[in-house]
């Protein structure tokens, strides 16, 4: 999955700096800020729960939007905001996927959009920083934080392009936003997790 | 050729009966539980997984058995039945182990890619990453080797309780030894 950046932003010269080296990335001394802007058709929202303490399974959303804002000189200056269709849900397993937008999970038909918007905490690294702010969902909002990691750069074979995957994860507790279902079988952490590959060039 | 069923071959043989009847039961009533009850039926799901997987290898010691201790001559009956059952257990023993790799095969194919884990205590690694085409063709294959694998053993004992009240200690033989 590609994701084209935004053609108002300066192109290439973004992703570059002092800390580029350690992606592979070319330096420049400019600093700029580069909004990566993808969605469902672009990247993979996904979530994984624990069952019965030694089990997992794992459903997605089908529909959401992102803007990641990054300058890649200045990692603790990064911004987020996903907006996620709860409606979208997707399960593998007959019938979960319902039940997930039932009023005992996300509530989807009164709640039909989970956001959050997080901005970076100092201290992260270009290829390792941490996304923070709050995560609304069900009319309740809660602090969340992202784990966010930009892997080696590589080239995408079909078109030449440079990319630079990018992954983000974090961990909610469900009963913190209501959703108090199957507590015997279903663990209270629940992780979420965003991956996409970012076009740079 | 030997006299009778060792007694390891006897228990073996009810003890895979029984496991073969509880599995099925309880493949019937993980499918029928709504989602509503999740526990009872991710408990179900696991327990059908791990007593199928134990099916494996007590099939393998049972196969074991019968090529050390061998098994006792067959019964005085008419050349037709004798080849029966012959075949009747022949694939008897086909299905099995059949079925518990199926069913096996099946859940590492399976979308919902939930993992197998032994009576809740030992992972077990799937050989393969979850595959939808794949899944198709097995699961089917699955649950009709499962339901053929259910009757033929019920035919099986029709037939042997039919020789047992003609008077043949072929019952006896399998459930109390010579």
């Amino acid at each position: 999955m590609l994701v084209k950046p935004n053609p108002l932003m300066i192109p290439r010269r973004a992703l570059a700096g002092a800390v580029l080296p350690l992606l592979g990335l070319t330096p420049s001394p400019a600093h700029a800020t580069r909004v990566f802007r993808f969605d469902h058709t672009q990247g993979r929202l996904e979530f994984i729960a624990r069952h019965l303490l030694v089990l997992t399974s794992t459903g997605q959303f089908s529909r959401f939007a992102c803007e990641l804002t990054l300058d890649p000189e200045r990692p603790e200056t990064a911004r987020v905001a996903v907006q996620v269709e709860t409606a979208s849900i997707a399960h593998a397993y007959p019938g979960a996927a319902d039940l997930l937008r039932s009023p005992a999970y996300f509530d989807a038909e009164r709640w039909p959009l989970a956001r959050f918007s997080g901005s970076a905490l100092k201290g992260g690294r270009i290829e390792a920083f941490d996304l923070a702010g709050p995560l609304e969902m069900r009319g309740v909002t809660q602090p969340f934080t992202l784990q966010a990691k930009l892997a080696r750069r590589r080239r995408y074979a079909a078109t030449g392009a440079e990319i630079v995957d990018c992954t983000a994860r974090g961990e909610i507790s469900r009963t913190a936003f209501g959703m108090t279902a199957d507590m015997l079988a279903t663990a209270d952490r629940v992780q979420l997790a965003v991956s996409v590959s970012l076009v740079i060039g | 050729m030997q006299g009778a069923w060792s007694a390891a071959q006897r228990r073996l043989h009810w003890a895979m009966a029984g496991l073969v009847f509880v599995n099925f039961l309880l493949a019937l009533v993980m499918v029928a539980l709504p989602l509503s009850a999740l526990f009872a039926k991710i408990l179900t799901y696991q327990l059908h997984k791990s007593l199928g997987l134990l099916l494996i290898p007590l099939w393998v010691w049972r196969l074991w058995l019968l090529a050390r201790r061998g098994r006792p001559a067959p019964f005085m009956l008419p050349g037709w039945q004798q080849g029966a059952a012959r075949w009747g257990q022949g694939l008897l023993y086909a299905l099995l182990i059949t079925v518990p790799v199926l069913g096996f095969l099946s859940a590492a194919a399976a979308p919902v890619a939930v993992e197998t884990v032994f009576f809740l205590i030992l992972p077990i690694p799937h050989p393969f990453p979850p595959n939808q085409a794949l899944y198709d063709v097995l699961r089917p294959l699955h649950q009709g080797a499962a339901w053929g694998l259910v009757v033929l053993a019920m035919g099986h004992g029709a037939v042997a309780i039919h020789h047992h009240r003609r008077g043949l200690p072929v019952l006896q033989g399998m459930w109390r030894g010579p």
